[in-house]
C-alpha cells in the first residue's frame, strides 16, 4: 500500500505539472482526492492493513495527500497568475505589468538639483512675483527709466509701472528690504522677455538668481563658490572662467563660463568649438543697489549671480532645443 | 551695440602685435566681447580692371549684354546680365581661372550660343558688400589690366565687437585701439583735429545759438566752401563699407568715417539751404511736424530736442537730420555739426520717433564733451581732401563749461577687499595708467584722475572694475566662502519656513510622479478667450504690448493650457495621457500687483494603465480620479480629507460629475469630468478627467510629521451592515451617522457593496458596510457591539428611511 501511495503521488504530481488551467486541476483533484479518488480509496483501505503497519501506512498516505494538495494549490496560484505554458514553465520573457511611471519635468529636475547644491552651501531658497513693479525690476537695480540698458531687456508691460519680470534679480531687492545681512539666497523662477521666438530664443525662460551679502564677501569667493557649484552639477573636472561684462546692478561685473561639459574643453558642436559654455552673468553687488535697500556698502559687500535653468538643463540632460521645455511632447517627457 | 572693426583700418591707430586669434582672446578677457571674425574681399588672383569698350545686345537673349572689355593689352568678349553695364565704365573682371570668394571658378562658357571669357562682378560677388544690384563700377582713373587687389585691397579681417552700454568710448576704432594699447603697452595714434584753414572766418558764414543748454552742453560747427559732391575715393568707400555703412557721397561718407573712427556722430548740412545760415538748438513745439531724412513725416512734442534753422526744424538732435537741408549733388558750402547732446534727451527723441540710429545709440550712452572740436576738425580736413574746397577759419564752439574730470580716491584695501586679491598700490597705479587714468600716490592709497572719454567711471568701485579686468579675472584665485552664520533664532525660523515651502513643492511633484503622472510646464501667457472659457468671472491680467493675441493675457487657471497639452499629444496619437502641472496663475486685483496663487492641475484620458497582453485594464473613471485626489492630499499629510458635491457651477466641469475636496473642512480644490462644451472647444474627442487644487491650502495644511501608533492590544469585533436606502441618500450621509453613533469605538468602516436591481425596491439602493470596533482599554463584548450596531441602524431608519436588508 505504501508503494501504491507513492506511485499515486508521483502520477498526480506529473499530471498537476502538465495541467493547463484551474479546471484541469479540479479534475485532477477529484480523480485522486475526491470521494472515489485513488488516494481516498487507499486511505480507506488502511483499516484493512495489519494493525502494527497502520500508523506507518497511514502516515505515508497522509503525506502523499498533503503533497498533492500543496502541489495543486501552488499550481492553481501559478495558473491564476497567468503566463504559464502547458509545459509547466513560466514564460518569464512575457511583458510584465509595469506600475504607472510618472516623471518630473526636466525644469523641475534641474531646479531641484541646483537648489540642493546651493542649500548645501548655506543658501536658502526664496521666491517673488512674476508680475513685478518696474521699481524692483529696473529702478532699484540701478537701471533708471532712460537708461539704454533697458533696451537689452525687451519687456512686457502691464501699465506704466508694472512689468513681467525680465530676470529674477528683483527678488534680490525684495529680500534685502526685509532682511539684514547676512543674506544668502537663491531665487529660481520664471522670467519673460518680449522677444519673438526663434531657434535659440524664447519669450519665457527660467532663471536662478543668487545673492550673498555679508562682511568681507569677495570676488574670489564668487569664483570659488561658482566653481564648487559647477563641479557638483557637472563633475569635478569642470573649470570656471570669468570674463569682464557689464550689468548695472553689479560692479565689477563678469560673464562666467563653464568648460564644456560635453567635450571637456577640447571643442565640440555644443560649445561651438570654443571649449567653453557661457552660463550667465555675475558680479559684486553695486553700491547703488545697496543704497536702495539701506545697506552700508562700507560695511557689507556681496556677490550676485544669475543662471539660466533652461540652459543648464540642456547641458545636463542632453536637450538640444530650448523649445523642448514648453512643448510638452509626452513621447519625450514620459518615463524619466 | 555691435560695431564692425576692419583690422587694417584699426591698425592705423595702433599696432596689433598678435595674430587675430590671440587678439580676440585678449580683447574678450579684458572686456570687449568679440562676437565674430569675418573676412571681407579675397586675394583676387586673376581679377583685373576692365574697360568696357562696347555693349551690344546678346543675339539670343534680351536681358544679356555682349560686352567687349579691354583688360590691358587684351580684349575679351564677356556676357553680362546686369542692367547697369555701359560702355566707358571701368569694372572688375574675373578672368577665366579666377575663383570668386564664394568658391565658384570662372570658366570659358557658352551662354545661349555665344562664348564668354570671364565675368564682370558685383560688390556682393566680390564679397565686398551686400550690394548685388548690378555690377560694381570703379573709379574712372584706374587703368585697364591693373590687378583688382591694388584697388579694392586684399582680404580684410573684420571683428564684430558687442560693446556694452557702459563703454561708449569703445564705439569707435580709436577707443578699441586704446584698449589694445592698454594690453600691449604700444603707442596710440589719435587722428589730429588740426586743420588747414584757408577760407574766410567761420563767423562771417554761419551762426549757432543754443536755447537748450542742458540738452546740448556743446555744439561745434565748421564750414567748408567750394566742395564738389561726388563719389568717395576707393579707400574711403572700402573702409566704411567694411565697417558696415553704405557709401553715399564723399561728404556724407566722411561724416560716417569720422564717427566710426572717433565715436563722434557728425552731421553735414547744405549751408545755403539753412534759413538765416544759422542753427538754433531748441525743444520741439507741441505737435511740431517734421520730415526726417528717411522721408517719413513725423509729429514731435516738447520732450524732443530740435535742431532748427532760423525758420524751421531741420533735425532731431542726436537722432536724424531732415530732408530739406541734406547734402545734394549741387551743394557748394557745407556746414558741419558735431554736438554733445544729453543722453536722456536723445533717448526720448529716439523713442518718440521710434527710430534708433548709429548716432542716437552713441549719444544715449553718453558722449565725451571734449571730443567735438577734434572730430569736426578731423572731418573738415578730410572733406577738403576728398571733396575739394576750403575750410573756413576757426570753429563755432557753443558750450557750457563741462564738469571738471573727476578725481577719485582709490583705497588699496578696498581693491583687495572687494576682489580678494593682494595687489599693492603701485601695481594698481600701473594698471590704471595703462588705461590712461592719472594716478597720484597718497599714502598707501591713490588719487585717480579720470579722462573725459571715460564718463562711465565716477566711483571708487568703477575704478576697481578697471583694475580687475586689466589685471585679469583668471588671476583671481577662487576661494570657498565662509560657512553660513545664520546664528540667531530668528534666522533659523526664517530658514525653516523657506524650506517648508520648497519641500512641499517637491513632495507634491514626487507624489504626482509616483502616482504615474508626467509633469508638464506650460506658458503663462495665453489668449484671453481661454481664460473666459474656463474661468469666466475671474478678472484677468492683460499685457499692453503682447507678441500676439494668443499671448496677450496671463493665465487665470492652469486647466486651459493643460488641456492644450492633452490635445497636442492626442493629435500625435498619444493615448492614455496622465499629466500634471504645478504653477502660478494670475488674478487681477483692484490695484497693485495681481495675486499669483500656485495651483496644481492634473488630467487623465484613456485607460487605467497601459494596455497589457493579459487583457484591457478598463477606462479611467470618476472613482479612479477621486481615489487619486484624496490619496494625494493624504500623502501630503492633510487631515480629514473628504469629497462633497460641488454646490455651485464650475464651467470647467460637467455639473453632474464634479466633486469638491475638503481638507479639514477647508475647500482645497475640485475634480471631475471636463465639460463637453470645453472639450468641444479644444476638439478633444476622448473624455478628460481633471482636478484642480489650490496649493496654498495644500501647503498650508501639509505636514511631513509622522506619528507611529502602537499595535492594538485588544481584539476587534467585525460586523457587516447591509441596508436599503432611498437613492438620494449619499454614502457620506450614512458614514456620518455611523461615525456619530459609534464614537471612539469604531475603528474603521468600509463600503464593500452597492446594489441596485430587481431584488430591492425601485429608486433605492443597497449599501453594505464592514465595520470594525475596537477599544484601546478592554475586550469588547458581543452584546456591547450589538447595541452599537442597533443604535446605528435605528438612527439610519429614522433619519433616512433605511431598511435592514435581509
Amino acid at each position: 500500500m505504501v508503494q501504491e501511495a507513492e506511485a499515486i503521488e508521483a502520477r498526480a504530481l506529473e499530471e498537476i505539472a502538465r495541467a493547463a488551467d484551474p479546471s484541469d486541476l479540479e479534475e485532477i483533484r477529484i480523480r485522486y482526492m475526491g470521494k472515489n479518488g485513488d488516494l481516498t480509496r487507499v486511505l480507506r483501505s488502511v483499516g484493512k492493513a495489519e494493525p502494527r503497519d497502520r500508523p506507518r501506512i497511514g502516515q505515508r498516505v497522509n503525506q502523499a495527500k498533503k503533497t498533492i494538495g500543496e502541489a495543486l494549490e501552488a499550481r492553481r496560484a501559478a495558473c491564476e497568475a497567468g503566463g504559464e505554458s502547458a509545459a509547466g514553465a513560466l514564460d518569464v520573457t512575457l511583458p510584465g505589468r509595469p506600475p504607472p511611471m510618472g516623471s518630473k519635468h526636466p525644469l523641475t529636475l534641474i531646479r531641484e538639483e541646483v537648489t540642493e547644491i546651493f542649500r548645501d552651501m548655506g543658501f536658502s531658497v526664496v521666491d517673488g512675483p512674476e508680475v513685478e513693479w518696474d521699481y524692483y525690476n529696473f529702478e532699484a537695480l540701478n537701471i533708471p527709466r532712460d537708461h539704454p540698458a533697458r533696451d537689452t531687456q525687451d519687456t512686457f508691460y502691464l501699465g506704466s509701472d508694472i512689468v513681467l519680470r525680465t530676470h529674477t534679480s528683483p527678488v534680490q531687492v525684495r529680500v534685502m528690504e526685509q532682511q539684514k545681512p547676512p543674506v544668502r539666497v537663491i531665487v529660481p523662477g520664471r522670467t519673460y522677455r518680449h522677444e519673438n521666438p526663434d531657434a535659440t530664443h524664447a519669450f519665457t525662460f527660467h532663471q536662478c538668481e543668487g545673492l550673498y551679502v555679508d562682511k568681507g564677501v569677495t570676488m574670489a569667493q564668487l569664483k570659488g563658490d561658482m566653481t564648487y557649484f559647477a563641479q557638483r552639477l557637472f563633475g569635478g573636472k569642470v573649470k570656471v572662467r570669468f570674463l569682464p561684462d557689464f550689468f548695472p546692478f553689479t560692479e565689477p561685473s563678469v560673464q562666467y563660463d563653464f568648460s564644456c561639459v560635453a567635450c571637456g574643453g577640447k571643442g565640440c558642436r555644443i560649445c561651438k568649438y570654443t571649449g567653453w559654455l557661457e552660463i550667465s552673468g555675475a558680479g559684486m553687488v553695486d553700491p547703488a543697489v545697496f543704497g536702495f535697500v539701506d545697506y552700508d556698502p562700507e560695511v557689507y559687500t556681496g556677490y550676485a549671480f544669475g543662471m539660466g535653468l533652461d540652459r543648464l538643463a540642456m547641458f545636463k540632460y542632453g536637450i538640444d532645443s530650448i523649445h523642448m521645455f514648453l512643448e510638452n511632447d509626452l513621447r519625450q517627457l514620459e518615463g524619466h | 551695440m555691435v560695431i564692425k572693426v576692419p583690422l587694417s583700418w584699426l591698425q592705423a591707430y595702433c599696432d596689433v602685435p598678435w595674430p587675430v586669434e590671440e587678439l580676440v582672446d585678449r580683447l574678450v578677457m579684458s572686456g570687449l566681447e568679440v562676437d565674430g571674425v569675418d573676412t571681407v574681399g579675397s586675394d583676387f588672383e586673376e581679377f583685373v580692371v576692365g574697360h568696357v569698350e562696347r555693349v551690344e545686345r546678346h543675339p539670343n537673349a534680351d536681358r544679356l549684354s555682349l560686352c567687349t572689355v579691354d583688360v590691358g593689352g587684351e580684349t575679351l568678349q564677356v556676357i553680362c546680365g546686369a542692367p547697369n553695364v555701359a560702355a566707358g565704365q571701368k569694372v572688375p573682371v574675373a578672368r577665366v581661372g579666377a575663383v570668386l570668394p564664394g568658391g565658384m571658378e570662372i570658366r570659358k562658357a557658352k551662354i545661349r550660343g555665344v562664348e564668354s571669357f570671364g565675368m564682370i562682378c558685383s560688390e556682393a560677388e566680390l564679397n565686398l558688400s551686400d550690394d548685388h544690384e548690378g555690377i560694381m563700377v570703379l573709379d574712372a582713373a584706374v587703368e585697364p589690366g591693373q590687378p583688382l587687389k591694388d584697388i579694392v585691397g586684399g582680404p580684410e579681417t573684420v571683428l564684430s565687437i558687442d560693446v556694452g552700454t557702459n563703454r561708449p568710448d569703445c564705439l569707435a576704432l580709436v577707443g578699441v585701439a586704446r584698449e589694445i594699447t592698454a594690453l600691449s603697452g604700444g603707442e596710440l595714434r589719435i587722428p589730429s583735429g588740426v586743420v588747414d584753414e584757408a577760407g574766410p572766418p567761420v563767423d562771417t558764414l554761419a551762426s549757432v545759438r543754443v536755447d537748450a543748454p542742458d540738452d546740448c552742453p556743446r555744439f561745434v560747427g565748421r564750414v567748408i566752401t567750394g566742395v564738389r559732391i561726388g563719389p568717395s575715393p576707393d579707400w574711403l568707400k572700402r573702409r566704411i563699407e567694411a565697417a558696415g555703412i553704405r557709401s553715399i557721397s564723399n561728404v556724407v561718407d566722411v561724416t560716417n568715417y569720422v564717427m566710426l573712427e572717433m565715436g563722434q556722430p557728425l552731421h553735414a548740412y547744405d549751408l545755403d539751404r539753412l534759413a538765416g545760415r544759422g542753427i538754433v538748438v531748441r525743444r520741439a513745439g507741441e505737435e511740431e511736424a517734421f520730415t526726417t531724412l528717411d522721408d517719413v513725416d513725423r509729429t514731435l512734442d516738447g520732450e524732443v530736442l530740435m535742431i532748427a534753422d532760423h525758420e524751421t526744424g531741420i533735425g532731431v538732435g542726436g537722432v536724424m537730420g531732415g530732408l530739406d537741408t541734406e547734402i545734394t549733388p549741387e551743394t557748394d558750402r557745407v556746414f558741419l555739426e558735431g554736438a554733445c547732446f544729453d543722453a536722456v534727451r536723445v533717448r526720448r527723441g529716439s523713442k518718440a520717433l521710434q527710430l534708433q540710429t548709429d548716432a542716437s545709440r552713441r549719444f544715449e550712452r553718453g558722449m565725451d564733451p571734449e571730443l567735438q572740436g577734434e572730430a569736426v576738425g578731423r572731418a573738415a580736413g578730410l572733406i577738403a581732401e576728398v571733396a575739394g574746397g576750403m575750410v573756413a577759419e576757426g570753429m563755432i564752439d557753443v558750450r557750457t563749461p563741462a564738469d571738471p574730470d573727476p578725481v577719485i580716491r582709490l583705497r588699496t584695501s578696498r581693491v583687495n577687499g572687494l576682489l580678494g586679491t593682494a595687489l599693492d598700490r603701485d601695481e594698481i597705479a600701473a594698471l590704471l595708467r595703462r588705461l590712461r587714468f592719472d594716478t597720484r600716490a597718497d599714502g598707501v592709497d591713490l588719487e585717480v584722475g579720470v579722462p573725459s572719454f571715460r564718463r562711465d567711471v565716477f566711483r571708487e568701485v568703477d575704478l576697481i572694475e578697471e583694475v580687475a579686468r586689466l589685471y585679469g579675472y583668471d588671476r583671481i584665485e577662487p576661494v570657498a566662502s565662509a560657512p553660513p552664520r545664520d546664528d540667531t533664532a530668528e534666522a533659523r525660523e526664517r530658514e525653516e519656513a523657506r524650506r517648508g515651502t520648497q519641500d512641499d513643492q517637491r513632495r507634491l511633484r514626487d507624489a504626482m510622479a509616483g502616482f504615474g503622472f508626467t509633469e508638464v510646464v506650460t506658458h503663462s501667457l495665453l489668449h484671453p478667450d481661454l481664460n473666459r472659457l474656463i474661468d469666466p468671472d475671474r478678472p484677468g491680467v492683460m499685457i499692453d504690448n503682447p507678441l500676439s493675441p494668443e499671448l496677450s493675457a496671463m493665465r487665470t487657471n492652469l486647466a486651459a493650457s493643460v488641456l492644450g497639452v492633452v490635445r497636442w499629444n492626442a493629435n500625435r496619437k498619444v493615448r492614455d495621457i496622465r499629466i500634471f502641472e504645478a504653477g502660478r496663475v494670475f488674478w487681477a486685483k483692484e490695484e497693485g500687483l495681481p495675486d499669483e496663487p500656485e495651483h496644481l492641475c492634473f488630467a487623465v484620458t484613456g485607460q487605467r494603465h497601459s494596455p497589457h497582453w493579459d487583457g484591457p485594464p478598463g477606462a479611467f473613471d470618476f472613482f479612479d480620479l477621486k481615489g487619486l485626489a484624496e490619496a494625494l492630499l493624504g500623502r501630503l499629510g492633510l487631515d480629514r480629507v473628504e469629497t462633497v458635491p460641488y454646490d455651485k457651477i464650475d464651467p470647467l466641469f460637467d455639473a453632474d460629475r464634479t466633486g469638491e475636496l475638503l481638507a479639514d473642512e477647508v475647500r482645497a480644490g475640485r475634480f471631475g469630468a471636463v465639460a463637453q462644451r470645453v472639450l468641444d472647444h479644444y476638439e478633444i474627442r476622448e473624455p478628460v478627467w481633471m482636478g484642480v487644487i489650490d496649493c496654498g491650502v495644500l501647503f498650508g495644511q501639509a505636514s511631513d510629521r509622522r506619528t507611529y501608533h502602537a499595535p492594538p492590544k485588544y481584539p476587534a469585533v467585525e460586523r457587516d451592515l447591509a441596508i436599503v436606502v432611498p437613492e438620494e441618500v449619499t454614502h457620506r450621509d450614512i458614514l456620518n451617522e455611523i461615525r456619530a453613533c459609534s464614537g471612539d469605538l469604531l475603528e474603521s468602516v468600509e463600503l464593500f457593496d452597492v446594489y441596485r436591481g430587481t431584488q430591492i425596491a425601485a429608486q433605492s439602493k443597497s449599501m453594505a458596510y464592514a465595520m470594525r470596533f475596537r477599544s484601546g482599554e478592554r475586550t469588547l463584548t458581543d452584546a456591547e457591539v450589538t447595541r452599537l450596531q442597533d443604535k446605528v441602524l435605528r438612527r439610519l431608519v429614522s433619519r433616512y428611511r433605511a431598511e435592514l436588508r435581509s
